[in-house]
């Protein structure tokens, strides 16, 4: 067995032996001690219902998967298209800023300049994938769809949808409703984050067409500034 | 010992080993990550057990209470995915550089179903203990 295969099957060992144990104990323990709950855990289950709170985590992910992106394929796009290919740059710069900002202080404004800016953005790759850019080796050539345009494109089209409920001010009536939206909200979160970083990751280490593999492509922006400041 | 604490301990624990399996991957080794080993993983795949592993340290000490133990059902929740989309598509859909074995299966497989267990325990403690509250 190689190695990383016994490193697997350790951590496989260690994750379902320690689960099992935890399940175990937990049962155990539920049963038999006394139910505590500090005024502080209280306090942290009553914030679990901030629906809105989770709806900004989520949007604020998904626009730092979307950034991360844009400035990974910057490179390739400044070796292809010139200075317009700074666009990348620039996009991925405000769409982290942007992330930090909801992440610190949710806004109205922020919410609108969010809506605008990825629309903006969506409506520039539309337009690259149904009629090409200007200028460049391949002008006026539709661009291929690939991996990572596309799951940046699918976080921007997530913060565009998700704002768009948030500025329009939607409230669901029921207690009862409210309740269950905040708890699959909070439940919700843990699975579309892991995901965004995970698609995020995916998006990386894609071929992307017409370009270098997009991790590989931060070699090349090494090298590109380089060439610049010799 | 409350529940709540076995859920912090389990998705700690979870996070320790996911970042770990992560990082050790990147080790150069004549058998890791190569065509010929018995179950290789790539570059790719041992940056997601880094994130994930990042993810779940985070739910284990950035989050408390009823809170935490929603985000442990949502860690299952997410390796639930993970589990049914590797096992549909072993190379997920050409990404991964290797197929995923029987090995990987069974830890995303693990890591889903007692997380889901561990935090729908910790839910039920927690929602029993604010209804006891709110009656007294």
């Amino acid at each position: 067995m190689s190695d990383h295969a016994f490193i697997e099957a350790l951590a496989f060992v260690v994750l379902l032996g320690g689960g099992l144990i935890a399940m175990g104990v937990g049962a155990v323990v539920r049963d038999r001690a006394p139910t505590q709950v500090s005024p502080s855990s209280a306090g942290a289950s009553i914030s679990v219902g901030s629906t809105r709170r989770v709806a900004w985590v989520t949007v604020a992910f998904a626009s730092i998967g979307a950034g991360i992106i844009h400035l990974a394929l910057g490179p390739s796009h400044l070796d292809a298209i010139g200075v317009l290919g700074l666009g990348f740059f620039v996009v991925g710069a405000a769409q982290l800023i942007w992330a930090a900002l909801a992440l610190h202080r949710p806004s109205h404004l922020l919410a609108w300049l969010g809506i605008g800016g990825n629309v903006a953005v969506l409506a520039a790759w539309a337009f690259t994938r149904t009629v090409g850019l200007p200028v460049g080796p391949d002008a006026w050539t539709p661009e291929a769809i690939g991996w990572a345009d596309s799951v940046a494109g699918l976080f921007e089209l997530l913060v565009i949808t998700v704002l768009l409920i948030d500025v329009s001010g939607l409230q669901v009536r029921s207690t009862h409703l409210r309740a269950v939206a905040g708890t699959v909200a909070s439940i919700g979160v843990v699975p579309i984050v892991g995901g965004i970083m995970v698609l995020t990751a995916l998006a990386l280490a894609s071929g992307e067409p017409g370009h270098d593999r997009v991790a590989a492509s931060l070699i090349v922006s090494v090298r590109y500034l380089r060439g610049r400041l010799r | 010992m409350r529940t709540n604490t076995i859920a912090q301990g389990w998705i700690a624990l979870a996070g320790i080993v996911l970042i770990a399996v992560g990082l050790i991957g990147f080790i150069h080794n004549p058998l890791v990550g190569t065509g010929d080993a018995l179950i290789p993983t790539g570059s790719v795949h041992n940056v997601i057990h880094v994130l994930t592993g990042l993810l779940a340290l985070f739910i284990a000490f950035g989050t408390r209470g009823l809170q935490q133990a929603n985000a442990v059902i949502g860690f299952g929740v997410l390796y639930a995915a993970i589990f049914i989309v590797v096992l549909l598509s072993p190379t997920l859909f050409g990404l991964f550089e290797f197929q995923a074995n029987i090995f990987l299966h069974a830890i995303h497989l693990a890591l889903a179903v007692v997380s889901l267990a561990v935090g729908y325990m910790a839910r039920n403690q927690f929602a029993g203990a604010l209804n006891s509250r709110v009656s007294a």
